[in-house]
């Protein structure tokens, strides 16, 4: 009789992890830096469409290195050429990294992510 | 640039996400060295210097940087044999636009201003200088002796050292059409 073989275990770091919800919203801006979520969320093309126009967008989610990257394709679909930026150390409290084009032109509108210490209002 | 480094700036903007993360939480130290620094010599700084160091001019477009030195004529307490009888004064002026507004930083300069030339790599536009991030710092620890840092965005680093600074703003009025038609 063959011997049945055992089945490897899976580990539980292994197993998929399910997706940090994530959403993206119009913004605008505020005093200090601040970033204001428009509501009702929005979706990503209707974000890269904002983007084209000028607009401020801001991606919102738990993991902060998720928000970049989803910020990131936001402005490469949008603009193209980017260049990723941290509130600079005098820009207020409130303020939070985005993505712009790269060169910026007379453009003003920015791709926003929120991070673990900072969140758009 | 101490803290805010080009290249720590091109390693934020990297492709590879795990070296953008990475350079990301080199970021957050480079943020709280940089601040713990300028509370560490704030006693020193005179009041424009202070303002200085207050200055948000990030993505602000630098439409002028020049340096001018000229003789500042004999010193009179001076022996004629020394060697250096002369005094020299030069001026180093950085004008940015911020939408409307002009800011001009005029700066008195202890020594000549340098530039430092993007690192080899850099990826950025070089169609457009603008403000990226920039560092006030006292010079060799020396009371009375400044540096401003300053990283554009085409990855050139210019490195100010002053003994005063002049931050002179103001506006340049929009022009309507009715003004361009009664013109």
């Amino acid at each position: 009789m063959a011997r049945r073989r055992k089945k490897p275990q899976k580990e539980a770091s292994a197993e998929p992890q399910p997706a940090a919800p994530q959403h993206i919203y119009e913004a605008r801006l505020g005093t200090n830096g601040a970033v204001i979520r428009v509501l009702p969320p929005i979706d990503q093309v209707q974000a890269i469409v904002i983007r084209q126009r000028d607009g401020n967008v801001v991606v919102c989610g738990p993991n902060k290195t998720a928000n970049s990257v989803m910020a990131r394709d936001i402005e490469q679909a949008a603009n193209g050429h980017w260049k990723r930026c941290r509130p600079h150390i005098n820009a207020g409290p409130n303020a939070l990294p985005h993505y712009q084009p790269d060169p910026r032109g007379q453009t003003i509108g920015h791709t926003f992510y929120e991070t673990d210490t900072k969140h758009p209002l | 640039m101490k803290y805010f480094t080009p290249e720590l700036y091109q390693q934020f903007n990297s492709f590879d996400v795990i070296e953008a993360e990475r350079a990301d939480e080199a970021w957050d130290q480079a943020e709280v060295a940089y601040r713990e620094r300028l509370t560490s010599i704030r006693d020193h700084l005179p009041s424009q210097v202070v303002k200085l160091s207050e200055l948000c001019l990030h993505d602000a477009l630098v439409v002028s940087r020049e340096e001018q030195a000229q003789p500042a004529g004999e010193l009179p307490f001076i022996d004629r044999d020394y060697p250096f009888p002369f005094l020299w004064s030069a001026v180093a002026i950085v004008s940015v636009t911020l939408g409307e507004q002009v800011v001009s930083l005029i700066y008195c300069l202890s020594d000549h201003l340098t530039t430092k030339p993007a690192p080899e790599g850099w990826r950025f536009s070089k169609i457009q200088e603008q403000w990226l991030y920039d560092e006030v710092d006292v010079l060799n620890d020396r009371r009375g002796l400044f540096v401003h840092r300053i990283l554009l965005s085409t990855g050139v680093t210019l490195e100010i050292p002053f003994v005063s600074v002049i931050i002179h703003r103001f506006t340049v009025p929009v022009v309507t059409n009715l003004a361009k038609q009664s013109a």
